[in-house]
């Protein structure tokens, strides 16, 4: 017994080899995750010692009032090498900013992630495997929230609940969870008819121990691969929240979170451009190390798709 | 099988969306309105001018209006004189002269032949309408400018051009007569038009509301959309063109509600906007270099920075000196207004009556950290609250944490639009703890006299008193002051000092800086002359005395 | 199957939306702080405020029990009289109407241009997969879906300026008055009257904003495209299809295409909800009005007559356009089983 089942079971990989892996081979894994981590890097330096600790967190300090509106520094014209970004007009160093909101972009990114996916799980797990009654609320439920636009209920939020981040983070914690909902429930009302679970039902488990048994290992790694893609679109999504009503969803004015920053820079563009274009550049640049690393991870786990193919018609 | 189904789906669709247009159709007209005027399809090259504002309209109705109105009615409606204060004398507009009977009584003549929008007549009787129906909305709803009219006892009608006020006591009624709001005329007919029983009935803010005006101004409202534009068109048989002698005075005038400066600046370059208010100032270089010019006004806008009387720690009046002793006062015109304001000094700007030289407050930090030890109060937090997109106090305010921070106080600032600033600030008196510590309201005249600017801490003003103050001390003061004006002027303004004094020693509020409003404007399109702007008018510009260059 | 019971099913599902939608805007305001009777009556204040209050809240029938509220509430909705705002004291309808025109022009030409060409790039994409021209064309969509919106508008507003483009707002202020507004669309309107100068206008200055509203759609529809036709491609009929010596673009247009219609519908019609927020802030920096502008403003002021309004507008052009983008997918796929 135990020799043939040796023979035909497979060598399974640990985490550590499949992401060694997945570094040498997989091309846009290895550039998302270096972004990625770089990223997060300049987020931990931007919260612990940021070169100007205090004008990276919005005071306007005695010597930032000498240096109103510096340049950045590109090569053959630097007024000073040591505000590589240059100042904004109230003379605050912007590379100091735009690293303290790292930070903040990340931790407001990961916590609606996190939430949504957990979230979105349960509700499309318990619906998938429930009476008709329960599924049909359940749908309905779901698209009443996918169709409400995140930014109005972020906006109602902040008028219920206060300003703070929380707000727009839990209008897109109701706004994404409907969506991987819906996502787990197919996925779970396609497993229900494998013959596993067929056989786990006849031998009279409890409903609970198959689902999170059986059914949520099988669901999760799909759904939390497609949740990486995704936190690109939350993150520019959250930053353009912040952008909109920023004046209205943060604690105060000075909170360098990048859309905040975009959004108080606009009405100087045309003398400092740059105070607008460094947060976008790091958003963008984020967010497309993001979707990279997500499709990095779906190309590992469905690997048909990298199949190369000459059309011979 | 299929197309058919296809078929029915899409016309039991479209059946659908039918009966419901047909139903709202009906539903809209709620109350059946009839508008005096005319809007015939404008014929081509027609001089237009774009005025870009920066605050929605709150309102048009000429005698309940107490905010950003006034940019329209200026131009729709006329009151009895218009005041200069610079030049200290009275421009005559509907009455061509006027005397003092006795101490309670005065007499004003109308000027004949003066026609309102829908073709009627100026008569002594629309006067009266007008004046008593701002009187009464604000004895019997408390809302509106209407206190202004507190020392009226009634109006009289002597003939057709004559009209006769009685007071209840001496006060200097051209002054009143001649204020922003609340003294606007217009015709009674519109109780017709509105279809209302009487002057107070509510369907008459609404007719206003909806876009009608029946005024006697040079322009009239064609096109009411309150948050994005005002159409104004002109009047052809106003009195005053011959006067102005201004040939080339737009006939379109467009007012446009531009919140984002970033956007103003768009408009001014793209050529969508000719008079601009609310552009960066770190840009103003830039577009002066590239052929745009710009009137610097020297108004009575100021904006006064106000402490919560009821909320730890402000309530200390000590607190509230260390937290003034701490704020830079010398950079402040320098970096928050970057050159566009003057100092200020106590509560009321320069050139108002009831100035008061040397209010001001050192910058001295190291009595401040003294204060603070003594108190034995550090590491607390503080609310501030601005109003979003203003510039100036967005950096006044930061300016006000860095400052604090030093001293180990830090301070949040919280920029709301303007509506929800005035609630934050009313929310004092019904729970202190929801309201900020510390507020900025940007204040401008309604009719000079100093009781203008002080009446915002009296403790019997709960719509604009954000800051809870009771003294009955102060509040005695200002009345009597208030009710000597017309008697004892000179002892009027000594009371008032000494009310100012009182505040300055509490630290309850006071007057950051007098600001030099800007408005640039292109050249090549619009030339504006020196009438147009009138410091008691504030961000008003009558066009009629605007040229179209183009 | 298109039947008549999955029509009337499926619009029965979004009646019941459209008041759920109803039920949560009400509730969610119900649950916000501050007194809609103290503004609506103008904030009254001295002796006749108490009654002033008092009547402004009968009218608005603040006094009664909450689930009474709600009835009473989607009953006038569906009656059609939708309120005053509190802001404007202009009906509600009369407030929606003009800002839905404008936001829902910009809509429909952004996604009748990201649609066909993201169909197009994406049908590209899938065939010559793993070619350069697949490489190229992935990493366009994926920094399309990564540029923040509103950067882009920024930069492409700058850009534009300095061209000398003229883009600010919906129309040019010299054409403000010059034709008569029948639809409150400015191309349909400047159509109607014959001026083919405003429409060219108008036409410019709605082009850039929707060029950026359509960057997302075309972004996700040329994955999904390239994602699902490659799997189509190697299904059994393409390969029979192919084995009869069918032409290439009849064989993907006209058979693989129709497979993967139900996919992209349902992503076109959840997009839509997403690309509001995309055309606010592109409102925002154009300075044009819309629904997504309005709904920015209209929050911080407390208006919710206005809110409620505009929450109920917006859920229903959604249902409305997934409610079409599901009948194409039952249309299109018989299998499918909503």
């Amino acid at each position: 017994m135990n020799s043939y089942v040796k023979r035909y079971s497979y060598r399974v990989k640990s985490p550590i080899r499949v992401f060694l892996g997945l570094l040498r081979f997989n091309r846009k894994f290895l550039i998302g995750f270096t972004i990625v981590l770089t990223i997060s890097i300049l987020s931990v330096i931007g919260l612990i010692s940021p070169p100007y600790y205090l004008e990276g967190w919005g005071i306007v300090t005695e010597d930032a009032m000498k240096r109103q509106g510096l340049a950045p520094c590109i090569p053959f014209n630097c007024p000073s090498i040591y505000h590589l970004f240059g100042t904004d007009d109230m003379g605050r160093d912007l590379l100091s900013r735009i690293l303290v909101g790292a930070h903040l972009a990340l931790i407001q990114m990961v916590s609606v992630i996190i939430t949504s996916i957990a979230l979105g799980i349960l509700m499309g797990v318990i619906a998938g495997y429930s009476n008709i009654y329960i599924e049909k609320i359940f749908t309905y439920v779901m698209e009443l929230f996918i169709i409400i636009p995140s930014m109005v209920l972020a906006a109602a939020f902040i008028t219920i609940i206060g300003r703070g981040m929380q707000s727009v983070i839990l209008a897109l914690i109701l706004t994404w969870s409907p969506w991987y909902a819906r996502l787990t429930y197919i996925l779970v009302r396609q497993l229900r008819e494998l013959d596993f679970i067929r056989i786990c039902e006849a031998m009279g488990f409890p409903r609970t121990y198959i689902m999170f048994r059986h059914i949520v290992p099988n669901v999760a790694p799909l759904i939390f691969v497609e949740a990486i893609t995704d936190s690109s679109s939350v993150l520019v999504e959250i930053t353009s929240i912040n952008f909109l009503i920023g004046a209205a969803s943060l604690t105060s004015i000075d909170l360098p979170d990048w859309g905040m920053i975009v959004g108080y820079g606009v009405r100087y563009i045309r003398t400092f451009w740059w105070i607008s274009f460094f947060p976008g550049l790091f958003i963008a640049v984020t967010a497309f190390g993001l979707i990279l690393l997500g499709d990095g991870l779906s190309e590992y786990i469905s690997p048909w798709l990298k199949r190369r193919w000459r059309l011979w018609f | 099988m299929k197309l058919r189904y296809i078929v029915l789906t899409i016309v039991l669709i479209l059946i659908i969306l039918a009966i419901s247009y047909a139903a709202l159709q009906k539903k809209v007209e709620t109350t059946p309105i009839t508008s005096p005027t005319e809007t015939p399809l404008p014929t081509s090259k027609e001089r237009i001018v774009v005025y870009a504002y920066r605050d929605t309209i709150t309102g048009i109705d000429p005698s309940i209006e107490f905010d950003t109105g006034i940019v329209i009615l200026s131009n729709v409606y006329e009151p009895l004189l218009y005041y200069d204060p610079i030049k200290n004398e009275f421009k005559p507009a509907l009455a061509i002269s006027w005397n003092k009977v006795n101490e309670t009584a005065w007499i004003f003549n109308l000027r004949k032949n003066v026609k309102f929008h829908d073709g009627t007549y100026l008569t002594s009787e629309a006067v009266r309408f007008s004046i008593l129906r701002s009187k009464l909305i604000y004895e019997e709803k408390g809302i509106g400018p209407g206190w202004i009219w507190n020392c009226l006892e009634d109006i009289f009608i002597v003939n057709e051009t004559s009209i006769l006020f009685k007071l209840k006591y001496p006060v200097p009624i051209p002054l009143i007569v001649s204020s922003a709001y609340g003294a606007y005329i217009y015709s009674p007919n519109l109780l017709r038009y509105a279809n209302a029983s009487d002057m107070i009935d509510e369907k008459i803010r609404l007719w206003f509301e909806a876009g009608n005006d029946v005024g006697s101004g040079p322009y009239k409202i064609e096109l009411y959309k309150p948050e994005s534009e005002v159409v104004l068109r002109k009047f052809e048989d106003w009195w005053g063109w011959d006067i102005v002698n201004n040939s080339k005075a737009p006939e379109i005038v467009v007012i446009k509600i531009v919140e984002e400066p970033a956007s103003q600046e768009l408009g001014l370059l793209d050529g969508s906007i000719h008079i601009a208010t609310n552009v960066a100032k770190a840009n103003i270089n830039r577009l002066l270099n590239q052929g745009y010019k710009i009137i610097n006004q020297t108004t009575f806008h100021n904006y006064i920075l106000m402490f919560n009387a009821k909320r730890w720690p402000t309530n200390i009046t000590d607190f509230r000196k260390a937290v003034l002793y701490a704020v830079p006062w010398n950079k402040v015109i320098e970096f928050a207004f970057q050159g566009f304001a003057k100092e200020a000094s106590g509560l009321i700007p320069y050139g108002y009556p009831g100035y008061v030289e040397n209010l001001r407050y050192e910058y001295n930090v190291t009595k401040a950290k003294e204060i603070l030890e003594k108190l034995n109060i550090s590491n607390t937090k503080l609310e501030l609250v601005i109003t979003s997109g203003y510039e100036e106090e967005e950096r006044f305010a930061s300016l006000l944490k860095s400052s604090l921070n030093q001293l180990g106080i830090d301070v949040e600032i919280v920029a709301l639009p303007w509506e929800q600033v005035k609630e934050k600030g009313v929310a004092v008196w019904r729970n202190p703890d929801d309201a900020p510590h510390m507020i900025i309201n940007d204040w401008w005249p309604t009719y000079p006299t100093p009781y203008d600017y002080l009446y915002i801490l009296h403790s019997a003003d709960i719509e604009w008193n954000w800051s809870g103050y009771t003294n009955p001390e102060y509040d005695e003061l200002i009345d009597t002051a208030f009710q000597l004006e017309g008697i004892d002027y000179d002892k009027a303004i000594e009371i008032y000092n000494k009310a100012q004094k009182v505040v300055f020693d509490d630290a309850i509020a006071i007057s950051i800086a007098d600001s030099i409003q800007p408005y640039i404007y292109d050249p090549d399109r619009v030339l504006i002359r020196d009438e147009a702007l009138n410091p008691l008018y504030m961000f008003v510009i009558f066009f009629q005395y605007v040229e179209v260059v183009s | 199957m298109l039947t008549l019971n999955y029509i009337i099913r499926r619009l029965a599902t979004a009646f019941a939306i459209v008041i759920g939608i109803l039920v949560l805007t009400y509730i969610l305001i119900y649950l916000s702080p501050g007194n809609p009777a103290y503004t609506w009556a103008g904030r009254p204040r001295g002796p006749k405020a108490e009654e002033a209050i008092k009547m402004a809240e009968n009218e608005l029938g603040l006094n009664k029990p909450l689930y009474i509220q709600i009835y009473i509430h989607v009953n006038r909705f569906f009656s059609g009289d939708w309120g005053l705002s509190l802001r404007f004291k202009q009906p509600i309808i009369v407030v929606i109407t003009r800002n839905l025109i404008a936001s829902l022009e910009l809509l429909i030409i952004s996604f009748s241009i990201a649609v066909p060409i993201g169909i197009f790039l994406g049908v590209i994409s899938a065939l010559y997969r793993g070619y350069l021209i697949d490489k190229i064309l992935y990493l366009i969509s994926s920094l399309f879906i990564s540029f923040p919106r509103f950067w882009i508008a920024i930069i492409f507003s700058v850009l534009l300026q300095s061209l000398g483009i003229n883009i600010f707002g919906r129309i040019a202020p010299d054409y403000t008055l010059s034709i008569n507004y029948v639809t409150g669309s400015y191309i349909i309107d400047s159509l109607i009257n014959g001026r083919i100068d405003i429409f060219i206008d108008v036409l410019i200055r709605i082009i850039p904003p929707s060029l950026i509203v359509a960057l997302y759609p075309t972004a996700l529809t040329i994955r999904v495209i390239r994602f699902s036709l490659s799997e189509k491609l190697h299904e059994e009929y393409v390969k029979q299809a192919i084995s009869f010596g069918l032409p290439r673009n009849k064989i993907v247009y006209k058979y693989a295409l129709r497979g993967i219609i139900p996919a992209v519908s349902q992503l076109q019609g959840i997009t839509f909800a997403y690309s509001i927020i995309d055309a606010a802030t592109v409102e925002n920096i154009f300075n044009r009005e819309g629904i997504g502008s309005a709904i920015v403003k209209a929050i911080p002021y407390n208006d919710y007559p206005l809110i409620i309004g505009l929450l109920a507008v917006t859920g229903i052009l959604f249902i409305i356009i997934n409610t079409i983008s599901d009948i194409i997918q039952v249309v299109s796929d018989p299998r499918v089983r909503i």
